[in-house]
């Protein structure tokens, strides 16, 4: 927190606003930027440095994060707390949306003896599907068992990258990004077929 | 220790997990997990509502998610959410997958919690593919018979598991009665156990960190 004191303001007024301070039981450092003198609060619940403001002297307060929030994050209450309940409510808004615009159907149901049409994937089968089209003349456990393969991969992966960096190791990452984007296009041939 | 003294401790133990500092990397109401705690939420408590009106049952099944659709007050609104949840939540959790990857937040200390996202997902697509068996309507059955005939073809564990989920040689009452169970009872549950193994898995990851600091 940063109070800005009116210009041409000078060692009295800054000793007076500081005295004020003290009463709040907050704590700062005089500063001056050209001619502009400024205090940082330091420590003390900087909220109360709003009563600082009907001070002949002082000009604004400007909220900063102070030096713990900087070091250690903000608490869970009430900042995230708040935060994650407003992405809560976007979240619901939205799924209300597209419930309300693209609500889902309920088709036919089978007669008996009637044979079942072509099956509806869901989009996140495609990749399976895509995989059955790509290799129409394959033995046909190839395409689950490249799947089983690929999953016990990436579940394994801790066990195949021991390296310490921040990012994974350069052929693990080639082999990552090419498995997504195999499986996208897979998506993408299973979805459009 | 008395019961007063036991609840002003837990008490003081809650507040000071509120008030404890998330430290100063990505807000975590911006992570995909999160995003799929919550969808976790709304599924269950969507879910809860459609079970009331739903028959697992071959000749009440699409009846009654008719029903639901048409007749039940907001009913379309509540599964249009349920459904739209689902996929939403399946996105999430590969997101978030790829999202861990990417920062090699899967070495380590970390790996326990890959794994766990890993078993996670599988289990969401397991949630999200017997969900689609329910209305039991005619793309139902044939996705059905396609994706276990799929299922059958993988080596060795395939077939059993193909019959486990069909109840039989054939797609019918039991592979509904199967998919309604796994749907509401099983796998639900163990994506809630895994979840709260994550969580404590994340608490001690972030033990560590402070002791190391």
């Amino acid at each position: 927190m940063i109070v800005l004191l009116e210009r041409g303001a000078g060692d009295e007024e800054v000793r007076a606003v500081l005295a004020r301070m003290q009463s709040l039981g907050l704590a700062g450092t005089p500063l001056v930027a050209g001619s502009q003198r400024l205090i940082h609060v330091t420590s003390g619940r900087t909220r109360r440095a709003r009563h600082l403001l009907p001070e002949p002297a002082v000009r604004a307060i400007l909220p900063t994060s102070g030096p713990r929030v900087r070091r250690e994050g903000r608490r869970f209450y009430p900042f995230h707390a708040l935060c994650t309940s407003a992405a809560g409510l976007a979240l619901i808004g939205a799924l209300v949306l597209l419930a309300g615009f693209f609500p889902p159907g309920v088709s036919e149901t089978l007669a008996l003896g009637q044979p079942p049409p072509p099956p509806q994937w869901p989009w996140y089968l495609a990749p399976l599907r895509g995989l059955l089209e790509l290799a129409p003349e394959r033995p046909a456990w190839i395409g689950p068992s490249f799947l089983v393969l690929l999953g016990t991969l990436v579940l394994a992966l801790p066990l195949l990258d021991g390296s310490s960096g921040a990012r994974p190791r350069g052929p693990v990452r080639v082999l990552g990004m090419l498995a997504l984007v195999a499986l996208l296009v897979l998506g993408f041939v299973g979805g459009a077929s | 220790m008395n019961d007063r003294a036991k609840q002003a401790g837990l008490l003081h133990e809650l507040r000071g997990a509120l008030r404890a500092p998330l430290g100063t990397g990505r807000p975590p109401w911006l992570s995909f997990g999160w995003l799929c705690v919550l969808l976790l939420v709304l599924l269950g408590l969507s879910g809860a509502l459609l079970s009331v009106y739903y028959l697992p049952s071959l000749d009440g099944a699409a009846a009654s998610v008719r029903f639901v659709m048409r007749d039940v007050e907001w009913g379309w609104l509540v599964r249009g959410v349920h459904r739209w949840g689902t996929s939403l939540l399946v996105a999430g959790a590969v997101a978030q997958l790829v999202v861990v990857f990417l920062s090699g937040r899967y070495r380590g200390a970390g790996a326990g919690s890959w794994l766990l996202g890993g078993a996670m997902l599988l289990f969401v697509l397991g949630i999200a593919f017997t969900g689609e068996l329910l209305p039991w309507d005619a793309e139902s059955v044939a996705l059905a018979d396609s994706a276990l005939s799929g299922t059958a073809a993988i080596p060795v564990l395939g077939p059993p598991l193909a019959n486990a989920m069909r109840g039989g040689s054939e797609v019918g009452a039991a592979t509904l009665a199967r998919a309604h169970t796994a749907h509401t009872l099983i796998l639900p549950w163990l994506v809630f156990l895994l979840l709260l193994l994550e969580l404590w898995f994340l608490a001690r990851l972030r033990r560590r960190r402070e002791r190391a600091r």
